[in-house]
């Protein structure tokens, strides 16, 4: 029920213990997830750096560091800042500490699990949505949890009106709840493994259609909540105009949604729906400086706060790192720059300038803000925040610019002809080594970030030790408040939208509307309308081999490193061979386009080398290619490939509409075994020598689907 | 190069131009109304929230 008749004082304390929870987590959780981060820009340079381990591939800690930095580090901070705010802004303490206290424990078994499985390889291999289905449950439960204990706050409150960081919480929850559920049907094939029930181009389009709402609606809006509640309390005057707070949130939550298509621009997706994402993402360019001059111009007549004041140096460098990766990004979606940026490490570049800069600065301004209110004591070093600051910012500017110089250089060099309008770099190796130096100062950019962070622990540690030396009271603190009268709010002079403020549920409502108007004209006609993906008659299913070979390539995390999508360009139909036609992925479940070229595209892979080239390349790809820096994959030569779940497999192809046949999932390990046997004698044909139980390696079937892919059309391209 | 040429075809130029018509005549009404000068009092409370708390702790 929203609102009593019941005029009296009454009092109660903030829950201030989950927020201090939460807080250290960010921080532990942070150190973690750059730490990956780190050893797997390392990587880049010196693929020794896995020393051999399979768990410490590029392809299996990428998914390790983004999912840690994005859920681990940045989730704690929304959780911490969140809970700090919302209870204030409601006058309230959460809903249930039991759901406080689930919500935190819970979150932090969800990282451990998704630490240990991707590590393992265990991974539906879609970005940021990679864990398998059991811990995509647990996020559920854990979300609505949490969503509970928001909601309950806020139908609880004492203050009538929600304050607009509120707004911004409420889109986070209700639309992360959408874009979680949606992209992570799966049907299941054991425990560890399940195959996605989208394909091709229309699990790459719901794929990026949360891939970019993630950033939306994980990094953007409870961030830019944060913002509107902690840069006024930090700047001790007020947000610089509520009214275009109004704007800002209503066509920012309404235009991020149609964003994702400008994830697969020049790509085999229909071009109406690249032409919408890129139309929307300039669009945003409008609501995103707007809450950016909102927050900024907060500090009108005390800038020179700046000076002294390390919270507001982290604030306000945020927000400005955030104007820069939205005016960067709708100029990346639009299709002829895209053309050279996609698949370089410039889309790095300006990553890491939002998460880097956006989203980590704001979360250390949040914490160095509410570290002394939380722990009763001054924060032990202000010269070591500002050693951080600067730390940070010399590590971040190294980092962007490099990765800007060096996707650049990938881009036009990938594109460059040479007089007799041949490539002037027919070697994708000559790219690659000719990027290295750019990898080291990336490094050390990262490196750099990181250090800041340990100094951020240091001084917390230190602080925190004080304030127990001292025997500072921790307990919650004690606040009062009149609970509003339902009667009087009616009487008041009040526009629609304060009215709308306070009815939390109907602006739920709207939130909802105006966050599912995007998916359902982007992604409803490319399920419905089968002229979207045109049939291509001699595109056939993966045989039971290839379909073996191609999970353990996603299990490898494969995809982080090589694309499968030659697009449209004459550079790369000469590289690669025919571009990429949506009716070739149909059955790809998931899909495998991957998004950064760190090594070539492989969808016309197949057939082009012979299969001794793949055995070779994969047992050491120095041998094949000087200067590589691909990582050997040793344990596929040793590891016998797992064939007990071969015909669950295809059972479950089928029921996502693979045809294959009764007899085909019936024979499905015989055919495994004849296909196999089939390899290994090419394979000595070409002179390996023979080997006692080769046919039953991982790498027989990883030779399979490479030389499959691309291949279904190569008969039928003029 | 002409805007065209740089955003690529759109398949149906009469649809398109209506829904950005309408988007943006949504945007003008909702900035006119926000901004209306009689509301600025509402405003100027609702931005003040955050600080309301300052006397309890």
């Amino acid at each position: 029920m929203e609102g009593f008749v019941n005029k009296n004082l009454e009092k109660f304390a903030y829950d201030d213990k989950i927020v201090r929870y939460f807080v250290l987590a960010t921080v532990l959780w942070g150190i973690v997830g750059m730490l990956a981060g780190l050893l797997a820009a390392l990587q880049l340079a010196l693929p020794e750096l896995n020393f051999g381990l399979p768990w410490l591939t590029f392809g299996r800690l990428r998914p390790l560091h983004t999912n840690a930095v994005i859920f681990a580090f940045a989730g704690n901070t929304i959780f911490a800042g969140v809970y700090y705010s919302t209870q204030r802004l409601c006058k309230a303490r959460m809903f249930s500490d039991a759901l406080s206290k689930f919500h935190f424990w819970g979150w932090q078994l969800i990282i451990v699990a998704a630490a240990i499985t991707l590590l393992s390889g265990i991974t539906v291999s879609k970005e940021y949505a990679e864990l398998e289905w059991p811990i995509d449950i647990a996020i559920a439960v854990v979300w609505v949890a949490f969503g509970v204990n928001f909601f309950g706050t806020l139908i609880r409150r004492r203050e009538q009106h929600i304050y607009v960081a509120l707004w911004f919480y409420i889109a986070t929850i209700i639309t992360v709840a959408l874009l979680h559920i949606v992209n992570s049907l799966a049907i299941p094939v054991s425990l560890f493994k399940s195959y996605s029930v989208f394909a091709g181009v229309q699990d790459g389009l719901v794929q990026w259609w949360y891939g970019h709402n993630a950033v939306a609606f994980f990094l953007t809006t409870p961030f830019l909540g944060l913002m509107y509640y902690f840069m006024p309390k930090a700047a001790e005057r007020p947000v610089y105009s509520y009214r275009l707070s109004i704007i800002h949130f209503w066509s920012l939550i309404f235009l991020y949604i149609w964003a994702g298509p400008h994830h697969l621009l020049n790509t085999s997706l229909p071009e109406w729906a690249q032409t919408v994402g890129m139309l929307f993402s300039v669009m945003l360019i409008a609501p995103s400086w707007g809450g950016m001059i909102n927050g900024l111009l907060t500090l009108r007549g005390a800038w020179d706060k700046l000076r002294t004041d390390a919270v507001l140096k982290f604030l306000v460098v945020g927000i400005t790192f955030y104007g820069m990766a939205t005016f960067e990004g709708p100029m990346m979606s639009i299709r002829s720059i895209n053309a050279l940026s996609h698949y370089t490490d410039y889309t790095i570049g300006h990553v890491h300038g939002g998460a880097l800069g956006w989203n980590g600065f704001i979360a250390f301004g949040m914490i160095y803000y509410l570290m002394p209110r939380l722990w009763k004591v001054p924060m032990y070093s202000s010269r070591l925040m500002m050693v951080h600051f600067w730390t940070a910012t010399i590590g971040i500017v190294l980092y962007i610019t490099s990765m800007w110089t060096a996707g650049v250089t990938q881009g036009l060099m990938w594109r460059e002809f040479n007089e007799q309008g041949m490539l002037q770099y027919p070697d994708f190796i000559e790219t690659v080594i000719k990027l290295k130096p750019f990898y080291w100062v990336r490094a050390l950019g990262g490196a750099l970030y990181l250090f800041g962070t340990l100094i951020a622990a240091y001084n917390m540690v230190k602080t925190i030790a004080a304030a127990r030396a001292k025997g500072a009271d921790l307990s919650d603190t004690p606040a009062s408040a009149v609970r509003f009268s339902v009667v009087d709010a009616t009487k008041a002079q009040s526009t629609w939208h304060q009215r709308l403020e306070g009815r939390p549920v109907m602006f739920s409502v709207l939130t909802l509307v105006a966050v599912t108007i995007g998916g359902m004209v982007e992604i409803v006609p490319m399920l419905a309308i089968a002229s979207n993906i045109p049939t291509i008659k001699s595109v056939k299913p993966y045989t039971p081999l290839e379909l073996e070979g191609r999970d353990i390539y996603i299990r490898e995390g494969c995809y982080t490193c090589h694309s499968q999508m030659v697009r449209p360009f004459r550079d790369e139909v000469i590289r690669y061979g025919e571009y990429s036609k949506s009716g070739e992925f149909v059955y790809d479940h998931p899909f495998q386009f991957g998004s950064k070229r760190t090594g070539p595209d492989l969808h016309r892979v197949g057939g082009k080398y012979p299969h001794l080239w793949h055995y070779r390349h994969m047992l050491d790809p120095t041998t094949i290619s000087a200067g590589s820096i691909m990582p050997p994959y040793p344990w596929l030569f040793t590891g016998e490939l797992d064939t007990s779940t071969t015909v669950k497999k295809l059972e479950v192809m089928k029921r996502l509409g693979v045809p294959y046949s009764e007899e085909e999932i019936r024979h499905g390990r015989a055919l495994v075994e004849a296909q196999a046997t089939k390899i290994v004698d090419e394979l000595i044909a070409q002179g390996l020598r023979r080997e006692e139980g080769l046919e039953k390696k991982e790498i027989i079937a990883l030779i399979a689907y490479l030389q499959r892919l691309g291949s279904d059309i190569k008969g039928e391209v003029k | 190069m002409r805007l065209k040429h740089l955003l690529g075809p759109l398949p149906n130029v009469s649809a398109a131009a209506l829904i950005t018509a309408i988007f943006c005549l949504f945007f003008i009404v909702l900035c006119w109304y926000v901004f209306r000068r009689d509301r600025r009092s509402i405003y100027e409370h609702l931005e003040k929230l955050p600080f309301s708390e300052d006397g309890n702790e």
